[in-house]
């Protein structure tokens, strides 16, 4: 995953699943959840015109493709 | 007061997230394969599908319609920016329910925000850079919070509209009972049958005349609400913010439909357990204990079971509160009919600091248990660790959101 601070917030701007890039065209929805005290983000992003949740976790700076959406 | 209602708020925030389903009617179904609507677009709306539509009559009125899995992490976190942004506006924000929140501009508005209509679309405004463009809201403005839920129900979705003196009575002469807060179905009903549709109607009896009918309370109330005045459950909500940090409430239920009926006895013991750690959690992590234990079964055909017991104790234990659960099970019940829909409740709820803690070295021993239990539940989530009873269960049923936010106080300030 790779992105930018912008106002001290992340902004995915591509990231590589399965040895293939992604380049985020759009961040449509940004959620913050909780499951017990760890924290997480979860981006939902439009790359290559599907829909992606990419769930961040920084305590463990790992980064998990949730789900897809493909029209 | 202002109050903020989010149009369609369960589908458009997934409309917003997903852009695949904008413009198109949309159901919400807790899960996949679910047969109750919960939520339905404005698009799905339209073709007259709306709360508690089933999803077999949804798909004749919208032959298109996508059925989608509510997301309940994604409202809750979507609902504290939208109560951080309210508190930006003003001090006094009250949160009605996931999707609606009652601001009292009155102690800023003078200086602040002289034009109230203003205010309002700048809200709408912030709410889409909050949230995305997709996401609108209706802000009904009134001189109380009966007025304004009233005009942010009657107004059309995403516009913003005040009930004042000048259009009071003919809004309350117009309005039909469903769209004011408090009466209910049964309540409009009983109404309607002595030819009363209005609010403004109930101005033509006496408390004398109404109570009879509808007891000392309510009698009161309906003129109250035939005048535009607040009515005593809102009121209540001052009562609320006032204790915010301390919660007002009374009883932690929780309730489960399963997707079949569920026919072994090890298995409804499962569900039960479940939800009673479920529920203790809840009470315990508001610092509270209860001593009146509920469990009620419902089966097909409108088969129902129910039971309660009140303690001169209070309970704060799993153990405790599932042994008077199956105790109950097993001497009352009998196994009369297979049950699909679960509930149980820990009642008559007080602040710890107001109840005696038992003496007995047992209870002692399981309040240390139970206090390493929530520990290692605060960090790493509900049931990581649990019973033996759940340990290869597949079917853990896990904590969710209400829409009406009935639990709120554990929701927005405990989490």
């Amino acid at each position: 995953m790779a992105g930018i601070f912008d106002q001290a917030d992340f902004k995915p701007i591509w990231f590589v699943w399965r040895r293939r890039k992604f380049n985020v065209e759009k961040i449509t929805l940004v959620s913050d959840l909780k499951d017990g005290a760890i924290k997480k983000k979860m981006y939902s992003v439009l790359a290559d015109g599907n829909l992606y949740r990419l769930d961040h976790c920084p305590a463990e700076q790992t980064w998990v493709l949730e789900q897809t959406w493909i029209d | 007061m202002l109050l903020i209602d989010i149009n369609s708020y369960f589908a458009t925030l997934l409309q917003q997230e997903n852009p695949f389903l904008r413009g198109k009617p949309v159901a919400i179904v807790k899960d996949l394969g679910r047969t109750c609507v919960i939520a339905a677009s404005k698009e799905a709306k339209k073709l007259g599908i709306k709360t508690g539509t089933n999803i077999v009559q949804a798909r004749q009125l919208a032959p298109d319609l996508l059925e989608v899995k509510a997301e309940f992490d994604l409202y809750l976190s979507a609902t504290k920016k939208l109560i951080k942004l309210f508190q930006d506006i003003a001090p006094d924000v009250c949160i009605y329910s996931l999707d609606e929140a009652f601001i009292d501009v009155t102690h800023c508005q003078k200086h602040l925000y002289p034009d109230l209509h203003q205010l309002g679309y700048q809200i709408q405004d912030k709410i889409k850079t909050t949230l995305g463009e997709q996401v609108t809201a209706n802000v009904g403005i009134g001189s109380n919070r009966l007025l304004a839920k009233m005009a942010a129900e009657i107004s059309p979705k995403g516009s913003v509209f005040e009930i004042n003196q000048d259009n009071l009575d003919a809004i309350l002469a117009e309005v039909s009972f469903e769209d004011v807060c408090g009466i209910g179905f049964r309540l409009a009903s009983k109404l309607a049958r002595m030819g009363v549709f209005h609010p403004y109607q109930v101005r033509f009896y006496s408390v004398a005349d109404l109570e009879p009918l509808f007891g000392p309370f309510w009698s009161r109330e309906l003129l109250k609400i035939a005048y535009g005045e607040e009515p005593h459950h809102l009121q209540l909500l001052d009562l609320d913010n006032e204790m915010l940090g301390q919660p007002r409430m009374k009883t932690v239920s929780r309730s489960i439909t399963m997707w079949e009926l569920v026919k072994s006895e090890d298995e409804i013991k499962r569900v039960l357990y479940n939800l009673t750690q479920e529920v203790i959690y809840k009470v315990r992590k508001m610092k509270m204990s209860g001593r009146q234990v509920g469990l009620s079964l419902y089966g097909s055909d409108f088969l129902s079971w129910g039971e309660h017991q009140t303690f001169k104790y209070f309970i704060s234990h799993t153990q405790e509160m599932f042994k008077v659960i199956n105790d109950k099970l097993s001497r009352c019940w009998h196994q009369q009919f297979n049950p699909i829909k679960f509930r149980v409740y820990l009642g008559l709820l007080k602040p710890n600091e107001q109840v005696n803690p038992s003496l007995l070295p047992s209870w002692q021993k399981q309040e240390l248990i139970e206090t390493a239990v929530d520990q290692v539940t605060d960090r790493y989530g509900l049931f990581s660790i649990r019973s033996g009873l759940l340990l290869d269960w597949q079917k853990l049923i896990k904590p969710e959101v209400t829409g009406f936010l009935g639990d709120k106080s554990y929701q927005l300030d405990y989490r």
